[in-house]
C-alpha cells in the first residue's frame, strides 16, 4: 500500500499517474475484493538476474511506536509485507535495483527516502527483536490469529509449532475449536519459551494479571505490598515484564515512583519479547508515546 | 521480492509538483554510500548521489570504520545477500547498534542483514 504520506511528496512528488495494473500475486493467497493490484513500476524493464529485494512482515512491527510503514511491493510473501518503512533512524528501502536500473519514479522515491530519514537524528530502534527465522523468536498474537483464519492441516501444523508442545498436548488441544477455547482463556498470558516457542505464564495467569495491559502494573504493585507467596510472585512478574524497572528487589514505593515517571511512555511489545519498554524519545520530549508517532518523531522539519 | 513495484491502495489524484525549497535544502545533505566500493553498482550510486546531494564518499563496506560517518548527514548501506548463511554471527559494517546514531538508508537486503545483526525489525519477511 502506498500511503498518503509526506515521504511521497517531498522533495519530489511521486507521480501516481504512472500506475499500472498487475494480477494479484498468487503467493498472496486468495484476493478478497479484487483480482488485480495497482502498482507503480520503479524500473522500466524486468531483467534476468535481478537480485531479490527484501520485504518485512508488517504485523510483527505494529507494536513499535518508532516504526512507520510507507508502502509495500510485489513480493512472494504477503500483501501486507512492507517494502519501504522506518524504524527510528533506520529507513528500509527494500528494493534492490541501483539508480541506473531504476526509472524516474524509482529514483525519485530513493531521493525522497534519503531526505526523509535525514530528519530523524534522535529516534532509535527501541525493542530488541531477534530475527523471526534464525533465532526462533516467539511469534506474535497477530500471527497466531492469522493462522486461525484458514482452518486447514497446513495452518494447524504451523499454529501448533508456535507453542511448546507439552502445553497444548497437556490441555488436550488438538483441533482448531479446542485451540480457540484454550486461547480465549490463556491467550492474554503468553510468554516466550525456549526455541522461540510460546508458553503460558502460569504466574500471571494465576494472578489474573494480563501482562500486556497497563493496569498490570497497579495490580502487580498492590500484590507486591502483600505478604508471602503473592508478594513474591508479584515481584517476579514485575521483573519479568518490566526488566527496565527498578528491579526485582525494589519496594512497592519504588515501583510506584517508576510507574508515575514512565506511565505515559510505556508500550508493550510482543515482537520485542512480550514485555514493556519505555519510549526514550517520548520521555525526553515529555510527549506520551501514543501521541508521538510517524513524522512527529523527526528532529528536523 | 521479484519485480520491484509498489502496491497502491489509494489512487489519489495528486498533481506532480516540485517543492523547490525542499530540493535546495536536500542538495546540502552530505551522503555517504557504504558498499562494494569498486563495483559498477557503487559507481552508479556515486553518480546518482552526486547529482542530488553532496556526496561525502563512497566507502568500502568490508572493514568500514563507523567513525568515517562522522561528517555525513545520511548513510546508505548496501549489503546484499551473497549466498552465505546470514544467521551466523555477523559483524555489522556499521558497528554496534548502541553506537550507531546516523540516519541510515538500508538498501535492499541490507535491511535484513542489519536486522539480524542488530536484533531490530526487518529480520522476518
Amino acid at each position: 500500500m502506498l500511503r498518503d504520506h509526506e515521504i511521497f511528496r517531498s522533495p519530489l512528488a511521486v507521480d501516481r499517474s504512472r500506475l499500472i495494473t498487475k494480477p494479484w500475486p498468487p503467493a498472496w493467497g486468495s484476493a478478497r475484493n479484487s483480482k488485480s493490484i495497482e502498482v507503480l513500476p520503479l524500473i522500466d524493464k524486468e531483467a534476468e538476474g535481478n537480485r531479490p529485494g527484501w520485504c518485512t512482515y508488517a504485523e510483527s512491527m505494529s507494536d513499535s511506536p518508532e516504526v512507520e510503514i510507507f508502502c509495500g511491493g510485489v513480493n512472494d510473501k504477503a500483501a501486507t509485507a512492507a517494502a519501504i518503512w522506518r524504524q527510528g533512524n533506520l529507513l528500509h528501502f527494500g528494493f534492490e535495483p541501483g539508480p541506473d536500473e531504476m526509472n524516474e519514479s524509482g529514483r525519485s522515491l530513493l531521493i525522497d527516502s534519503i531526505v526523509y530519514i535525514a530528519r530523524f537524528t534522535d529516534d532509535r530502534p527501541i525493542a530488541w527483536t531477534p530475527s523471526g527465522m534464525g533465532d526462533h523468536r516467539a511469534s506474535t498474537r497477530a500471527r497466531i490469529e492469522r493462522h486461525l483464519t484458514i482452518e486447514d492441516e497446513d495452518h494447524w501444523t504451523m499454529l501448533f509449532q508456535l507453542f511448546v508442545p507439552a502445553t497444548l498436548n497437556g490441555a488436550n488441544v488438538h483441533s482448531f475449536p479446542a485451540f480457540r477455547a484454550w486461547y480465549r482463556e490463556f491467550g492474554a498470558y503468553l510468554h516466550p519459551a525456549p526455541e522461540g516457542r510460546l508458553d503460558v505464564d502460569k504466574e500471571s495467569h494465576a494472578m489474573q494479571l494480563p501482562p500486556g495491559r497497563l493496569e498490570f502494573f497497579s495490580k502487580a504493585i498492590a500484590a507486591l505490598a502483600t505478604q508471602g507467596e503473592e508478594s513474591a510472585r508479584a515481584r517476579r512478574v514485575l521483573a519479568r515484564y518490566a526488566p527496565d524497572g527498578p528491579g526485582s528487589m525494589s519496594e512497592p514505593r519504588d515501583w510506584r515512583d517508576w510507574l508515575d515517571a514512565n506511565r505515559d511512555y510505556l508500550f508493550f511489545s510482543e515482537s520485542g519479547g512480550y514485555r514493556w519498554y519505555v519510549d526514550p524519545l517520548a520521555k525526553a520530549r515529555k510527549i506520551p508515546t501514543a501521541k508521538l508517532r510517524g513524522p512527529a518523531r523527526a528532529s528536523r522539519r | 521480492m521479484r519485480w520491484p513495484l509498489l502496491t497502491l491502495v489509494l489512487v489519489a489524484a495528486v498533481t506532480p509538483t516540485w517543492a523547490a525549497d525542499d530540493l535546495t535544502a536536500s542538495r546540502s545533505l552530505r551522503v555517504l554510500y557504504v558498499g562494494d566500493a569498486e563495483s559498477t553498482r557503487a559507481r552508479a550510486f556515486g553518480r546518482f548521489l552526486e547529482n542530488h546531494f553532496r556526496l561525502a564518499a563512497i566507502a568500502e563496506r568490508d572493514g568500514f570504520d563507523p567513525k568515517r560517518a562522522a561528517d555525513a548527514d545520511v548513510v546508505l548501506l548496501d549489503w546484499p545477500q551473497d549466498g552465505t548463511d546470514i544467521f551466523r554471527t555477523l559483524k555489522p559494517p556499521l558497528g554496534a547498534r548502541a553506537d550507531w546514531s546516523k540516519p541510515t538508508v538500508l538498501l535492499g537486503s541490507a535491511g535484513l542483514r542489519t536486522a539480524v545483526a542488530w536484533s531490530v525489525h526487518g529480520g522476518f519477511g
